[in-house]
């Protein structure tokens, strides 16, 4: 087992600095300068060529790509106010992913990038997380139940029912809940943000109670854009498992079906689950663009979303670093899971 | 080369929006004229509640010096102040915080302050705010967008004493009682760093937390900022009381998307919203009775408008019979009414058409694809391969269109273009891309044609846009204009400080420009907006942003509100 996990982690480095790379490579090379973004102002205005050298200048844009991804692998800061190896003043020696510090952001220089994630992973993982929860508590069930009436009327319209969900776009599906729960539909709910106007003024309770009112329907699109994957996931798998000789041998011994099925089949179903499991993660760090956009929550995918629009290309390399890794520690996870839970696994 | 067509002013009225939208209340169902043209007194005001408005992005920063997007300069119209303010009726700049102003000489001038004035956070405002704050666009190591030049033109700046302020420029310059009046005044006390160079001062500024934790001057002082929702409680210590604000609260509100944000407003979320579409405005969205019962809709005329900028560097288009006959072969008239329902100003030159500099005299061309087949035909351009397209010296005629992708605007006026050049045998090939391309490609003025647009102050410095000094690559400049006449014009318009004079060379120079034609101009449309039913004082304006937040109340005896501040 160790020396399988020495394997998979002495892959995860050459991995994520891949990773950082292409997007380093597919952000410089897309169009676009981020200098211009900052400084076009459509308002009767030329771009000062001076303040745009002097933009570039400050974010190394004048300097060959080389130079710029080392200075944002770091741990050494290439930038004039850099290590003095590098010719810079010394007064800001250290930086990059490597020395965890991401620097600030291009176009609100007065933001700390890992400041600024933290507040957008606070307000992105607990929805992922809710939605995540969500979703399996239907999925489950619901697979479960459509594995073991396979072939009837209910479980084909419920899979015409799932096709249908999935089939839905993101954007669309967030919008009709809009229609549907806002004041041009039932009224119920509010539909934007996760606090009122003067939620702040509210006691812990009233605040607790608004902000549930506010997650119900941005949880709801989240989620219901992966049930009918997750759903499908798990009939696939029951079924599978159910024809398993084991499950055969469990009801020739006599056992009650509720035990063959709930322990014998549907544990062992869950466990190709793993893996998408811990793909939750990643969701949890990236969040959705379009439903934080048409719910108005500012998480990370909208976050990214920005600053690929505002060709920031500080924040683009710092969220997709974070996602990478977060990715890559996921699918370490799910495949040490899957190695203690399959001894096949662990001996190669 | 043809003068420009000068109608009676009453013809050229017509192209003009109608003024329905002045007045207090002017769209509020329960101030509409009686039949005697009568409308019904104004409740009276309470003090208390508060309002969101939708904003369409979200501010960088709350420091206007180094953030130039309208968005920060529309949330500070509550929260900070200037010297002078534009009167909203006449435009004219009359005193703000300071109590009088008067000119030394043409480039010289001295502002008396109010005394009494505080900032948010207690300290008083004095001349050397001022005097700071104009220092610091001189700062080269400052990204301050395009203010800096202006800024440059100051040989000397000095406060006398804690209320006064003596202001010198290099020589007259139209802009520079504006460049004052108008400057956005950072606290000192906050912003600078005595003793420290360019640089450090540059990072001392871009970096400094009040860019997000704002301290200002105006009526309204900012509570806190939280993502998307920009907070300010009424200040107490505003130095105009009779002009603070009613409501306790006024909250900003980021929606990136139009539809939610219009979903949001009919739930109540949002009490204004900006951005309502032609189609809603006109359509079941606002004829609801969900919506009659709630919102009010309305809408204001905007200091922007459109156009297609043509690439005077391109062969082709170095022809003014070409750029002329491709207007008149565009039916305005019929686009108007398809894309706007009528409610645009057509443009015929640059400028804020509702504005004194605009000379609504010079007619718009009119529709003859006749008379352009045959402009084209004088400037060579035929069918002589019989392919249905027009070609000379074996070049088809094609027109490559730049523009941002997702503009729902600019795809139909595209569209609409395209069909109607097709009829007198002119292709038009659209390049529809994301906003960073699209202004790539014009910074390198790879396009025959921009479309694009250009959001106003009420008068503006042309240089920048027109000036042959400005004809290279990477500026605003986007036909490559180089014109000796309008070069003379625009100089002459930035040393006459007589406003009567300057509109007489405002007009020149844009009759300069008709007979140029550098732009297809297009449309300034009105902004359309849609507010709760339940906000009184609600007044539409012609400054940017169009309406005065700090005006508006709920009638007494709402539940929440008071009768005394």
């Amino acid at each position: 087992m160790a020396a399988y996990l020495r394997r998979r982690l002495a892959w995860l480095v050459p991995s994520f600095l891949g990773i950082t790379l292409v997007v380093f490579l597919a952000v410089h090379l897309a169009p676009g300068d981020p200098a211009l973004r900052e400084s076009f102002d459509p308002g009767a205005v030329a771009p000062d060529a001076a303040q745009l050298e002097l933009f570039r200048s400050e974010h190394l844009l004048d300097r060959p790509l080389l130079v710029q991804y080392l200075h944002f692998l770091g741990p050494f800061d290439l930038s004039p106010r850099g290590h003095r190896w590098f010719g810079g003043s010394g007064e800001h020696a250290y930086g990059g992913l490597l020395a965890l510090d991401l620097g600030a952001e291009f176009r609100r220089p007065h933001v700390r990038i890992v400041d600024e994630l933290g507040r957008r992973l606070c307000v992105t993982a607990p929805l992922a997380l809710a939605a995540a929860l969500l979703a399996w508590g239907i999925a489950i069930p619901l697979g479960a139940w459509a594995a073991l009436r396979r072939g009837s009327k209910r479980e084909r319209a419920l899979a015409l029912g799932l096709f249908t969900l999935h089939s839905l776009p993101g954007f669309w599906l967030a919008l009709w809940l809009v229609l549907a729960f806002g004041a041009a539909g039932l009224g119920w709910l509010p539909v934007l943000g996760l606090h009122s106007a003067g939620a702040s003024e509210l006691g812990w309770f009233d605040w607790t109670i608004d902000l549930v009112r506010h997650s119900i329907l941005p949880v709801l699109a989240l989620a219901l854009g992966s049930l009918a994957y997750l759903a499908r996931q798990v009939r696939a798998s029951m079924l599978e498992t159910l024809s398993q000789e084991y499950v055969l041998t469990a009801r020739s011994k006599g056992l009650p079906e509720r035990v063959v099925i709930l322990r014998h089949a549907l544990r062992n179903a869950l466990l190709p689950s793993i893996t998408l499991a811990a793909l939750i993660l990643p969701a949890l760090v990236g969040g959705s663009v379009i439903v934080e956009t048409i719910f108005g929550i500012p998480g990370m995918g909208r976050y990214a979303y920005e600053a690929m629009l505002e060709r920031d290309y500080a924040v683009i390399q710092a969220v997709t670093a974070l996602s990478a890794l977060v990715t890559l520690l996921a699918l370490l996870v799910a495949d040490l899971l899957y190695a203690v839970a399959d001894p096949r696994i662990r001996h190669g | 080369m043809k003068s420009p067509m000068r109608l009676a002013l009453p013809l050229a009225l017509l192209f003009a929006l109608p003024q329905a939208w002045k007045g207090v209340d002017s769209f509020h169902p329960a101030h509409q004229p009686d039949a005697k043209g009568v409308r019904p007194a104004l409740p009276k005001p309470a003090y208390g509640g508060r309002a969101t408005i939708h904003l369409e992005s979200l501010p960088k920063s709350l420091n206007y010096a180094i953030d130039t997007a309208g968005v920060t300069r529309r949330i500070l119209f509550e929260l900070n102040e200037t010297l002078l303010t534009e009167d909203w009726n006449t435009l004219e700049l009359v005193p703000n915080l300071c109590a009088s102003f008067e000119s030394e000489s043409p480039s010289a001038f001295v502002f008396h302050l109010r005394p009494g004035i505080v900032w948010h956070d207690g300290v008083a405002f004095d001349a050397h705010d001022v005097v700071f704050s104009a220092l610091l666009y001189r700062n080269t190591k400052l990204n301050t967008g395009s203010k800096g030049p202006n800024y440059r033109r100051i040989v000397e700046i000095a406060a006398p004493d804690p209320l006064t302020v003596r202001v010198k420029f290099d020589k007259p310059f139209f802009r520079a009682l504006v460049s004052i009046g108008d400057m956005p005044i950072l606290p000192a006390h906050l912003y600078e760093r005595p003793g420290a160079s360019e640089d450090e001062q540059a990072e001392f500024i871009a970096k400094n937390p009040h860019n997000h934790d704002w301290v200002g001057l105006g009526p309204y002082k900012l509570e806190r900022w939280e993502g998307d929702r920009i907070v300010a409680k009424r200040f107490d210590k505003y130095f105009a009381p009779e002009r603070g604000g009613y409501l306790d609260e006024l909250d900003w509100l980021y929606v990136k998307d139009d539809a939610a944000a219009f979903q949001a407003t009919l739930n109540g979320e949002i009490d204004l919203f900006g951005r309502l579409s032609t189609e809603d405005y006109f359509g079941s969205a606002t004829s609801s009775e969900l919506f009659q019962k709630n919102l009010v809709k309305a809408w204001a005329p905007s200091n922007s408008y459109g156009f297609l900028a043509w690439n005077l560097r391109r062969p082709k288009l170095q022809d003014v019979r070409l750029r002329r006959a491709l207007a008149l072969a565009f039916d305005f008239e019929a686009f108007k009414k398809s894309c706007y329902r009528g409610l645009a100003t057509q443009v015929t030159g640059h400028g804020v058409p509702e504005s004194e500099f605009y000379d609504r005299t010079l007619a718009a061309l009119p529709f003859d694809p006749k008379a352009a087949k045959k402009l084209l035909e004088e400037a060579g351009w035929s069918d002589h391969d019989g392919d249905g397209f027009l070609d000379k010296d074996g070049e088809a005629l094609k027109i490559e269109v730049l523009s941002n992708s997702g503009n729902a605007v600019s795809e139909s006026m595209i569209v609409a273009l395209q069909n109607d050049w097709s009829r007198i045998g002119v292709q038009l090939t659209p390049l529809l891309l994301d906003f960073n391309s699209a202004a790539d490609r014009a910074k390198k003025r790879e396009f025959d044609g921009y479309l694009t647009g250009w959001a106003l102050p009420t008068e503006s410095d042309p240089e920048a846009t027109f000036h042959s000094k400005n004809a290279g690559p990477g500026t605003s400049n986007f036909p490559g204009l180089a014109d000796p006449e309008i070069d003379a014009l625009i100089e002459k318009l930035q040393g006459e400080l007589d406003r009567g004079a300057r509109t007489k060379l405002w007009f020149e120079f844009q009759r300069r420009l008709y007979d140029l034609q550098p732009y297809l101009f297009g449309f300034s449309p009105p902004r359309k907006f849609a507010y709760n039913q339940k906000l009184r004082g609600v007044e539409f304006v012609r400054p940017d942003p169009n309406y005065v937040a700090r005006r508006w109340y709920y009638p007494a005896g709402t539940p929440g509100t008071r009768e005394q501040r």
